[in-house]
């Protein structure tokens, strides 16, 4: 937790790092009162008094950003699809990290053939065509936010756990490991008490780049048409727009839904080289 | 140096068979009847059990994969559920369909970010930086299809300047030619897919570059050339330049394996007849000997493109010791 | 070597005529040098000695024209010969270097670029200001080595394949590329075991008398400039407190600072033993009233600490900058005691 704070309190006093946190924190309070704020439902229909549906109209005063082909609202869809990037971005992170994490930490701290085997299992996941990979296997296991999460999960963690396992191995080096071992501290001790938190500042880097990457993957799954079809995302509107064939003579439609996450998206990356800078100059954003 | 070699090839191959094995059950063990749609329940059961045996299908799990795999030994990829021909005659040009496409946007990519990098980092500072690193990254952060959308929309709709989609005009060529491929047609379709890809891509190198051009500046050597009385030019491009290309150059082949997996994204926008709208499409029909296939040849350029990677950081940076 | 004041005499190779540099940082701006004044002549050889953050890299920067971009040149001359370098716009400054000026850099594995030849290194400089050819430059650069004694068959050799006297040879042979008519040493042999750094200033010596460019030794090793050099400047603090002919200073040092300078060097045959001056430099950033040595200095009373010390020319053409220059003979003589430094 203090780490966590440590983090935003790095990223706060550094320029671009304060003003994408603003950004963030905007996309939070959307994420979480967006529905409430929405002026129709997710998925709703809307009809004029004389009950014929609101398709595609411009953006004007009942409607700031246009409606859809069905007579959708574009503002309450992209209230509404605010929840879904941010929730499967944040836990496709974390989970990814949490997963990488330990990898790297076990491969790293105990070595020898273990390592070897960890190793190997990662660079057999690195070999996995990304999204290709995560078609594939929705396509099999159904489309819902949590196959899609876990679909994520499982590609994603193969990058963390190598940069931690390069981290672990010369922190074992490091004289107050070797204090830690001559006081008869368990290996488990040593490797969550000890080594650990020497590496959660990668880790917490890790967490933010896996952000971005997450939401732009979300967003490209339901442009491929493998999409939560019951969740409303950024994504699936861009995706609607597409499909419909529409999206040409209704720019209002697929407008808004891509810059909300090219800025969301942006100000992930933002923050995280923030703290990269004064973190770890040294080490290099290399995606996932 | 060389078992170093043969022992990341033996690693490459390893990766290789797994990826085969796990695609091959994933299909079959995981929820839902591949076979579903090829061979509808509502047949009769003799033409069930023949459309079966046609497939291979009929056979115990186990004689199904090493049938499969000794296929494979022989680049026979099966029979194509959806148009019934063998996969390897679809999977053919659209492999070199993607190369055209990724190769070349990414080197282009690769140029602008080394030479726009190195140049920023030069200028350390500057407004400039502030606004290409700003740019470059909104770029990164869009979701490359959208960005497709927007091209269409403003080039080929608005403007008018390009094509939608595609490879080359429908009906203008009879096959895949050579002479197809050098046609201006060929290029006016290619130019937009190459430039949205090219700008998606730009993040990477650009700012690997910078970084990197920012760690040679500090250099000795640096400062020695700048007493030497060279030119500013001659500095920056012989050498400040040609030192910090290193890291560029090793990410390179993984860069493109990864792009080549990406090309599911930018071919769907494009309609750009390539393997990953191949594979889009296979999955789309649950055409699963051309999703297996096409998922393999991705797989292959990716892990290729790791493997030579590593590669090429082992042989130039003396400091990684293999054991 | 001196501050001169005649008209009549030829100018000298190199005068610095009150050079002030200036550092941004972030805790203010720091002043480096401070009213730099000297003159040297060609076929000296002049020793700069003096603490590390003393400006001795700052001046020979100033002297390049390559101060780091947070640092300014406030005010002041450098002057090569009858041209006063910096009022030369960038490119005709660009052009003066190396030809008149070059330099031996203090470590030559970071100097030389490691993805070039090192024949190639040398001969781009040589290249970027004669109009030659290739074959031409390629063959010098076969002489340079011949003359610092390095096989001229391995010019296409790149830098880690050469030993380190090898490489801080190769490094002089690019400094005497040009024939220039001062060369500056930056450490020249820091990195390197004491029997090479003997060959290597051997051969220095003998190619300054050879082919008579003036020569500034930066270092902050006393005995290599007892060595080596005709002349000695001492720096503190970004300032000039004492300098003249190596000898007379050796023997007799008149600025308190350098007496202790002295007294850090073991000496042959002594069985004294080497004693440092207690305290630090004073931070630059804090400008400072008075003599900048005062708070370290025994002898330092309230004049020193208010007031700054006059120059004070002497015999010899010895300059020294000190409140008490009469009483730092007496000093002199019992300052290798460590007792003497005590603070009064």
């Amino acid at each position: 937790m203090s780490h966590f704070i440590d983090f935003l309190r790095i990223v706060w006093r550094h320029p671009s790092g304060k003003i994408s946190l603003l950004v963030f924190g905007l996309c939070i309070i959307l994420a979480v009162f967006g529905p409430v704020l929405a002026p129709y439902g997710a998925f709703e229909r809307v009809y004029d008094a004389n009950d014929n549906l609101v398709r595609l109209v411009s953006p004007r005063w009942e409607h700031p950003l246009g409606t859809t082909l069905l007579g959708r609202d574009v503002l309450s869809q992209m209230l509404w699809g605010a929840r879904p990037a941010l929730v499967i971005g944040l836990l496709t992170a974390v989970g990814t990290v949490a997963i990488g994490l330990n990898v790297g930490l076990i491969a790293g701290y105990f070595g020898g053939r273990l390592d070897s085997l960890l190793m190997r299992i990662t660079d057999i996941f690195l070999g996995l065509p990304f999204l290709p990979f995560i078609i594939v296997l929705l396509s099999l296991t159904g489309r819902n936010i949590w196959t899609i999460i876990f679909a994520m999960m499982i590609v994603m963690w193969r990058s963390t756990a190598r940069i931690i396992r390069a981290q672990v191995l010369s922190l074992r080096e490091m004289p107050f490991i070797s204090a830690a071992r001559t006081t008869g501290a368990s290996d488990f001790d040593i490797l969550y008490r000890e080594v650990a938190p020497n590496v959660m500042p990668l880790a917490l880097i890790g967490v933010t780049f896996a952000v971005a990457w997450a939401i732009i993957t979300e967003a490209s799954i339901g442009f491929l048409g493998f999409g939560d079809p019951d969740v409303v995302s950024w994504g699936s509107i861009i995706y609607q727009a597409y499909a419909s064939q529409m999206m040409y003579r209704a720019p209002w439609w697929v407008l808004p839904p891509g810059i909300a996450i090219m800025v969301l998206v942006t100000a992930v990356y933002f923050i995280g080289r923030a703290y990269e800078e004064v973190v770890n100059p040294r080490m290099r954003d290399i995606g996932t | 140096m060389s078992a170093f070699l043969l022992k990341r090839f033996w690693h490459m191959c390893l990766t290789l068979f797994v990826m085969i094995t796990l695609m091959f059950f994933m299909f079959r063990m995981l929820p839902g009847d591949p076979t579903a749609t090829v061979i509808s329940p509502a047949l009769y059961p003799k033409a069930q059990e023949a459309l079966r045996a046609q497939f291979g299908l009929d056979k115990p799990l186990w004689e199904q994969y090493f049938i499969y795999l000794k296929n494979l030994a022989t680049l026979d990829f099966g029979i194509s559920f959806h148009t019934r021909r063998p996969v390897a005659d679809a999977i053919e040009g659209r492999l070199l369909n993607t190369v055209l496409l990724i190769l070349p946007s990414m080197l282009a990519a690769y140029l602008a970010g080394a030479i726009m990098g190195a140049v920023v980092a030069w200028r350390r500072g500057s407004r400039f930086e502030t606004i290409l690193v700003l740019v470059a990254t909104a770029f990164q952060a869009t979701p490359v299809f959208w960005l497709g959308m927007l091209a269409i929309l403003l080039f080929s709709i608005k403007l008018d300047l390009f094509p939608i989609g595609h490879l080359v005009t429908p009906g203008m060529f009879p096959q895949n030619t050579l002479k197809m491929y050098i046609s201006a047609d060929f290029l006016h379709h290619l130019a937009l897919p190459f430039i949205v890809n090219a700008l998606y891509q730009f993040c990477f190198p650009f700012l690997l570059m910078r970084s990197s051009m920012l760690a040679t500046i500090g250099e000795d050597y640096i400062e020695l050339a700048r007493m030497k009385g060279l030119t500013e030019r001659r500095i920056l491009f012989g050498h400040a330049m040609r030192n910090s290309m290193l890291p560029l150059a090793t990410t390179l082949p993984m860069i493109l394996g990864w792009a080549v997996a990406g090309s599911v994204v930018i071919e769907t926008v494009f309609s750009w007849p390539g393997l990953g709208l191949l594979m889009v499409e296979a999955v789309g029909r649950s055409d699963y000997p051309m999703v297996q296939a096409s998922f393999l040849l991705i797989a292959v350029l990716t892990i290729a493109g790791t493997f030579i990677s590593d590669l090429i950081y082992g042989f130039l940076d003396p400091r990684i010791v293999y054991k | 070597m001196n501050q001169r004041s005649t008209k009549t005499l030829p100018a000298p190779a190199l005068s610095v005529q009150h050079l002030s540099v200036e550092y941004a940082t972030d805790s203010g701006p720091a002043e480096a040098l401070k009213d730099i004044c000297f003159t040297i002549e060609s076929n000296q050889r002049v020793g700069l000695v003096g603490e590390s953050g003393c400006g001795k890299s700052t001046l020979l920067k100033a002297i390049m024209g390559v101060v780091a971009t947070n640092g300014t040149v406030k005010s002041g001359q450098i002057r090569l010969k009858d041209t006063d370098l910096l009022s030369l716009d960038e490119n005709s400054r660009r052009k003066t270097r190396w030809r008149d000026i070059s330099m031996i850099t203090q470590s030559a594995l970071n100097a030389l670029n490691p993805v070039h030849r090192v024949g190639d290194q040398i001969m781009e400089v040589i290249r970027a200001h004669q109009p030659v050819s290739r074959n031409e430059a390629r063959t010098r650069v076969q002489e340079l080595f011949t003359l610092v004694g390095v096989d001229p068959g391995r010019t296409g050799d790149y830098p880690h394949q050469f030993s380190g006297g090898m490489r801080q040879r190769v490094v002089i042979a690019m400094a005497l590329a040009l024939e220039p008519q001062i060369i500056l040493a930056d450490e020249p042999t820091t990195a390197l075991d004491v029997i090479v750094q003997d060959q290597i200033f051997t051969r220095i010596r003998e190619l300054q008398e050879k082919l008579s460019f003036a020569l500034i030794l930066v270092t902050h090793d006393l005995s290599l400039v007892a060595e080596n050099c005709t002349h000695m400047i001492v720096m503190y603090a970004g300032v000039i407190v004492e300098m003249g002919p190596t000898r007379e200073i050796i023997k007799n040092p008149r600025h308190p600072y350098s007496i202790g300078l002295r007294n850090a060097v073991p000496v042959p045959g002594s069985n004294r033993d080497p004693i440092s001056i207690p305290g630090s430099p004073p931070d630059l950033t804090h400008h400072q009233p008075g003599c900048l040595f005062s708070a370290r200095c025994p002898l330092a009373d309230d004049i020193c600490h208010r007031t700054s010390p006059p120059v004070r020319q002497g015999k010899e053409n010895r300059m020294v900058r000190c409140h008490k220059d009469g009483e730092t003979v007496l000093f002199a003589q019992k300052a290798f005691r460590q007792s003497a430094w005590k603070l009064s």
